[in-house]
């Protein structure tokens, strides 16, 4: 394993730049151009817009979006727990159960304080 | 030397774009064709025999369209969203193996484009990168049915994430690594991961339903409430970036879910591709039937069921996977 190996992943990368740029592209050369002030409106269900564009958002957003930051470190702890697991053994399971334990603490806390529900 | 396998690797990877693209295109037909049947409806019939050059005539009226930035949308960002969204799906193919080594005209080819002791990290990695594309897209749109689309594809995309990582924790566990070769490797020695981990491979398959936006988890782009989501202010060929990005998605995580639970490439009597192709094809055509059968969920029930049921079953599951693995049962 070198950093050869992430070679490929570099060429997909790039592919996948050149097909969405293609998109692009290929819009640029086919288009119809009409420019026109009614239909760069913002579609609003077809009446004027009204009011400002962007408003501030439930506080769940930002709940959802701190939650997801603190399991999914947790979860990137596991994944190398989980590929030495067998090989380590007890010692392994022990940790990972009080790991779970505490995540599950975390999580049991959360959910009394409600912060799952969504209003 | 260093030039020819460069030149071994760029052709791989466009064989690889090209077919999955290709695939993308005839899935759409089979989607609708699936769907329209389903619904005691023909589907696309008109476009050559039994609709087969529908994606063309699709092609061709994409490109025709008029493409135009609504007045209150970021120039820049708007233009960039449909792009990001396609190099991250795209980016996630170099790490699916579709078969094992074979030879070609005495050259030793891995059908994978590289086997990375990370490589499920990756796919989840670019999974994320993939987000921004949507949410980028919401955003710059400047139109309030975007911009909420944008914020409830973010909150349920992050939500289940969360389930999606723990619920293949088990296969790694027994599979005792990240690379996804390994992982098949392992299951050609063994059993199919399904059948020790089928608690994870419903998990997985739930999750990479809400990943993709597939139906019943198409919160961010409800027709019925937010017009068209977050790409409610795309068309032509913008357009088609971002339906590009949601199906090579759907290609992506159904290869994963093959891969980790059902053996991936391995298989008798017939070459690895086929195999994979086979099983990725019928659980395609599950989550179309999905589709046509489920309704939409309500939101808060959507992330109700990410967090509430789904995470602590993944937990759970993953840790009587530690226990039995850990402890030293099955003995291998």
């Amino acid at each position: 394993m070198t950093l050869r190996d992430y070679l490929p992943v570099l060429v997909f990368f790039a592919i996948g730049l050149v097909v969405g740029g293609a998109l692009l592209g290929a819009s640029f050369l086919f288009r119809r151009k009409r420019r026109n002030k009614i239909k760069e409106l913002p579609y609003e269900s077809g009446i004027l817009a009204t009011g400002a564009v962007r408003q501030r958002f439930s506080i769940d957003f930002y709940l959802t979006a701190m939650l997801f930051i603190v399991f999914d470190i947790e979860l990137a702890f596991f994944y190398p727990l989980a590929v030495v697991l067998k090989s380590v053994g007890v010692a392994a399971v022990v940790e990972l159960t009080l790991f779970v334990v505490v995540l599950g603490a975390g999580l049991a806390y959360v959910w009394r304080k409600g912060a799952l529900e969504w209003r | 030397m260093i030039q020819e396998a460069f030149l071994v690797i760029l052709i791989k990877a466009v064989v690889v774009v090209f077919i999955v693209v290709t695939t993308f295109a005839y899935l759409m037909l089979l989607e609708r064709k699936l769907m329209g049947r389903m619904q005691l409806r023909y589907g696309p019939n008109r476009t050559g025999p039994f609709g087969l050059l529908q994606p063309a005539a699709d092609l061709v009226k994409m490109l025709l369209k008029e493409d135009f930035t609504p007045a209150g949308a970021n120039k820049v960002l708007f233009q960039l969203a449909p792009v990001m969204a396609v190099f991250a799906a795209v980016g996630s193919l170099s790490v699916i193996p579709f078969g094992d080594s074979v030879t070609l005209w005495g050259h030793h080819v891995n059908l994978y484009g590289t086997d990375l002791n990370v490589g499920l990290l990756l796919v989840f990695a670019l999974s994320g990168i993939g987000f921004y594309g949507l949410i980028l897209g919401g955003y710059a749109s400047g139109n309030k049915y975007a911009l909420l689309g944008a914020a409830r594809s973010a909150a349920q995309l992050v939500s289940y994430e969360v389930a999606m990582g723990l619920s293949v924790v088990g296969v790694l566990m027994l599979a005792q690594s990240l690379s996804l070769v390994d992982i098949v490797h392992a299951q050609a020695d063994t059993v199919w991961y399904i059948l020790l981990q089928p608690v994870g491979f419903i998990l997985f398959m739930l999750a990479g339903l809400a990943e993709t936006n597939r139906p019943p988890f198409d919160l961010p782009e409800a027709e019925g409430e937010l017009v068209a989501g977050y790409h409610t202010e795309y068309g032509g060929t913008k357009f088609a970036g971002f339906a590009m990005a949601e199906y090579l998605n759907m290609i992506v995580v159904t290869s994963i879910a093959a891969t980790l639970f059902l053996g991936g490439f391995s298989g008798p009597w017939l070459p690895g591709p086929i195999w994979l192709a086979i099983k990725v094809f019928i659980l395609i055509v599950g989550l179309i039937w999905i589709r046509a059968t489920m309704p939409r969920l309500r939101y808060d029930r959507l992330m109700k069921f990410g967090w509430k049921i789904l995470l602590p079953l993944a937990t759970l599951n993953l840790l009587i996977t530690a226990l039995v693995v850990g402890l030293g049962f099955p003995n291998k």
